[in-house]
């Protein structure tokens, strides 16, 4: 499991655009730098990102090599009733971190 | 050794060499001139010398990367390696010896074994005498995060190493080491950080070479290290013998550095370029 | 290797290595780019850039036929913010919003982001629905030299709209010197 910050707003109000931050610990690495045996070393990254509202998958990312090491991403969604974001990040060996919050939705 | 990395290498050092020239001798022309001017201007954090995003990546209470690691540090901080052992806050806590300010007073004399201890060491010293566990790696992530999160308990504060008879020899030592040239550019740190601070080097501005953000998050790395680790690449940039990481050379040369910052505010996690 | 005398003649040879490389790629990369893909040749450029600037890389102008076939890019709704400097492309900060309603209606089904001149021009690419409420997002990315990044979004009526930025960097990124 990875060490990852994320950033959810405690409370909205309905139909809120409310903004999402993440942060996550992984070394992206790109396949292309060389150790110094002069060797490649082998590419190591995140694949994919996924956050679910309310059971619904609202926003997705595939990354590729240029993401910066410790991938930070920040996306928009609109609030429409309490419940569950869950956050998962998946590695390009299939391995998951998953994190969920909570936010609380009333007029 | 790879013929490409070698090659690259060389060009670099080439390009690095002649600038270190040509500034050295700039340096000469106007040592007198740059040291009184020194003496009158403010010590500046190495911060002052990062681009402004550079700079608000730092102050960016989520964003700074190397609250990853502060974080994972609060967690082993409270984490007990086994059933029977205590986690470091069981010691450590508001009520009793905290470490709130504990980042200012380092390195600092150690009088069970007579030698100087910077903040990693003192942490593994916890670690092997209370918890009876082995020492964590210099530059493991388990040690990188824990000194990260008991520097940060420090934030805001100045450091405040105190020199007595006991620091004396070492921090004497730590002195001569950033005075005295070395390497095939013959170079000392002081060149670098106390005449020029503040020019460019390459796409580089000099800093005043200053301690007070370690851990730092640093871009080139893209991850956090330690002073040790960027001292070490000070030492490689003038083609320098490298001392190992923990060493005394480096520690004594840490005392040197933290009272050179001594009205310096520390600022770990700090990122720079 | 060690004589001083053999590392100036190493850098000049590498300089010029790198002249003729650099001619050579911008006098490729323009025929290519009208002649190819239709969709990479209507991209928005951004305004202002180096004279010396080599051009997108082939690679970049591949990957653009193979994700937009034939179809057309438009220039606009799309804004993509990049620092007009960065000090280390080892992390870029980046921002894209594309002005689109967010409703089942109308909305922003994909963004895409391109770094034309890296080893490997994609980025990443970002899957909105109409729950997103705003089609905007951030993120930092590694640029391996000086060059044009491109963001290009896919409504849900299937058009494709494009937003381009110039950012230079001082220290390219991959020159991590192993201590």
């Amino acid at each position: 499991m990875l060490n990852a910050r994320i950033s959810v707003p405690t409370s909205a109000i309905p139909g809120e655009v409310i903004e999402i931050k993440t942060l996550i610990s992984h070394p992206m690495e790109t396949g292309f730098r060389r150790g110094l045996d002069g060797e490649k070393m082998p590419r190591n990254i995140l694949k994919h990102f996924q956050c679910t509202y309310l059971d619904n998958v609202v926003f997705e990312a595939e990354f590729f090599p240029a993401i910066a090491a410790n991938p930070y991403l920040t996306f928009f969604i609109k609030a429409t009733q309490s419940g569950e974001l869950i956050f998962t990040w998946t590695d390009q060996n299939g391995k998951v971190t998953q994190k969920n919050r909570s936010i609380s939705v009333q007029p | 050794m790879n013929t490409g990395y070698i090659l690259h290498s060389s060009c670099w050092l080439i390009t690095y060499a002649f600038i270190l020239i040509s500034i050295n001798t700039n340096a000469n022309e106007t040592a007198e001139r740059t040291l009184n001017e020194r003496t009158l201007n403010k010590e500046r954090s190495g911060f002052y010398f990062q681009s402004n995003n550079t700079q608000a990546l730092q102050n960016d209470s989520f964003a700074n990367p190397g609250l990853l690691w502060v974080d994972s540090g609060q967690q082993w901080f409270s984490k007990r390696p086994d059933n029977i052992t205590p986690a470091c806050q069981h010691c450590h806590n508001q009520d009793k010896k905290p470490l709130v300010g504990a980042a200012t007073l380092y390195p600092q004399y150690d009088s069970t074994t007579k030698k100087l201890m910077n903040i990693e060491q003192r942490i593994n010293r916890c670690r092997t005498q209370y918890q009876h566990q082995p020492p964590f790696p210099y530059e493991s992530n388990e040690l990188l995060s824990l000194t990260a999160y008991v520097s940060n308990l420090s934030k805001g504060m100045p450091f405040n190493v105190n020199i007595t008879d006991n620091e004396k020899p070492f921090f004497e030592r730590g002195r001569d080491f950033f005075y005295q040239r070395r390497g095939q550019m013959n170079l000392a740190c002081h060149h670098c950080h106390e005449w020029n601070a503040g020019k460019k080097l390459r796409g580089d501005t000099l800093s005043q070479g200053h301690s007070n953000g370690y851990p730092i998050y640093r871009l080139e790395w893209q991850t956090l290290g330690s002073l040790h680790r960027r001292l070490r690449f000070c030492n490689t940039g003038v083609r320098a013998e490298t001392y190992p990481l923990g060493s005394e050379e480096y520690v004594n040369l840490e005392l040197f550095l933290a009272w050179r910052a001594n009205q310096l505010l520390i600022e770990t996690p700090a990122v720079r370029r | 290797m060690n004589s001083n005398t053999s590392h100036p003649q190493i850098h000049t040879l590498n300089r010029r290595h790198f002249l003729k490389g650099a001619i050579a790629i911008s006098t490729m990369a323009l025929p290519l780019f009208g002649r190819d893909s239709l969709a990479a040749s209507s991209i928005a450029r951004p305004k202002e850039i180096p004279k010396d600037y080599p051009g997108p890389s082939e690679r970049f102008l591949n990957a653009i036929t193979s994700v937009y076939q034939q179809e057309p890019i438009s220039d606009g709704k799309v804004t993509l913010n990049m620092p007009v400097l960065a000090e280390n492309g080892n992390s870029v900060l980046l921002s894209v919003h594309v002005e689109s309603p967010m409703n089942k209606q109308q909305y922003v089904k994909r963004l895409r982001l391109f770094a034309e001149n890296n080893p490997l021009p994609e980025v990443a690419a970002f899957q909105l629905t109409p729950h997103s409420g705003t089609a905007q997002i951030s993120t930092r990315i590694r640029l391996s030299a000086s060059q044009i990044i491109t963001a290009i979004a896919t409504l849900n009526d299937g058009s494709h709209w494009a937003g381009s930025a110039f950012t230079t960097i001082t220290l390219p990124a991959c020159v991590e010197a192993f201590v």
